[in-house]
């Protein structure tokens, strides 16, 4: 994946609600859903048309107080499923 | 011909039910009462399916019964016992196919007018886990589904006689003839008053839901996120896909108001004492 690239915001298509402190998503087109965890759902938040792929990692280990190595993989994981699953646009 | 009719409404279908012996028609009378008297559910799509229970009368085989469906004959020639579990198994799988409501395969019990879920795949053991509970002191609303009106996602009870196995007896420490309708070849069916236990006589509010799963594991209980009761509500639900956004938003309202719990166990009693002690 490329780590330059912006990522978000979700299709037009993409509901997503807060189950307490997590985000579930729905597709209303495939009438699919997908429940986040919390790390995914704090992902998603960061998708927002505005971020890289580089700067939500960096974010991410900011505020997990991680090295962002440490969380790369995960990160990147997470927003190819995102994209394989449509809930983001590719 | 018929000896008695009666016309039954299950989760908002309606449903007629014929016998030729009075004497029949009597045990399914009383073994459907609790369940045709809870509250009904939003209007189903089918009105009237026709379930006629037929006693076939020959010197060949007495006592014996075929149950038929729509003019459909839907087994052999049984004994009674068996012919009340086959006409309950069928009776529910109309029900809530026609449900128009949110239903999920889950157990409920009650307490007061707070219910706890107990969703699970079918095969999962949630009959023996709220039987486990109603022993425990709880109140039943259902063996089978958890069903949400989806105008106000409230829980309206289900009460549905409770299939058993001689398996569950046994692992209940129930007496094979302490329930309504002995195991034959057919599950066994327990009503909540063979326990002792109450039915839930009005809609209910969720308060818990419990992920469990059974098997030669100790026993562990924890808390765990509500996006996990979320995933567990829609993988389990026998009609979300009808439902489309409004199963998914009602999923995420009961997930988000409930509390959430993951629970293993081997003993269904010390599991169904874990979940009437949950806060």
């Amino acid at each position: 994946m490329d780590v330059r690239r912006r990522v978000g915001p979700a299709p037009a298509h993409v509901i997503e609600t807060e189950v307490k402190d997590d985000i579930s998503l729905f597709d209303a087109r495939r009438n699919q859903v997908l429940v986040l965890n919390a790390t995914a759902s704090d992902i998603w938040r960061l998708c927002d048309g505005e971020q890289t792929v580089d700067e939500i990692v960096e974010l991410l280990a900011s505020a997990y107080g991680v090295p962002a190595d440490d969380i790369r993989d995960e990160v990147t994981a997470t927003l190819e499923r995102l994209i394989e699953e449509e809930f983001l646009t590719p | 011909m018929w000896a008695a009719e009666s016309h039954l409404r299950l989760l908002g279908t309606g449903f007629t039910v014929r016998c030729t012996s009075a004497a029949h028609a009597d045990q399914v009378t009383s073994l459907l009462e609790s369940f045709v008297a809870a509250p009904s559910g939003v209007p189903a799509k089918r009105r009237h399916p026709l379930i006629e229970a037929r006693l076939r009368d020959t010197h060949a085989q007495p006592d014996q019964v075929i149950l038929y469906r729509d003019c459909r004959r839907l087994g052999p020639a049984e004994a009674v016992d068996s012919a009340l579990t086959r006409l309950v198994a069928s009776l529910n799988r109309v029900a809530i196919e026609s449900y128009a409501g949110f239903a999920t395969h889950a157990g409920v019990v009650t307490r007061g007018d707070r219910a706890i879920a107990l969703p699970a795949a079918s095969g999962g053991g949630k009959s023996t886990l709220t039987t486990a509970c109603l022993a425990a002191g709880l109140a039943y609303a259902s063996d089978e589904a958890l069903c949400v009106d989806p105008a106000d996602g409230t829980v309206i009870p289900y009460p549905k006689p409770i299939a058993l196995t001689a398996r569950s007896l046994e692992l209940l420490r129930v007496a094979p003839d302490a329930i309504t309708v002995p195991v034959t070849g057919m599950d066994g069916l327990a009503l909540p008053a063979d326990l002792g236990a109450d039915v839930a006589p009005d809609r209910l509010q969720l308060e818990h839901v419990v992920l469990s799963r059974f098997g030669d594991i100790g026993f562990e209980l924890e808390e765990v996120a509500a996006s996990e009761a979320m995933a567990a509500l829609l993988t389990y639900s026998f009609n979300h896909y009808k439902l489309g956004e409004t199963a998914f938003r009602l999923a995420a309202a009961l997930a988000t108001e409930s509390r959430v719990w993951r629970m293993t166990y081997s003993d269904p009693r010390t599991a169904a004492q874990a979940i009437a002690e949950l806060p």
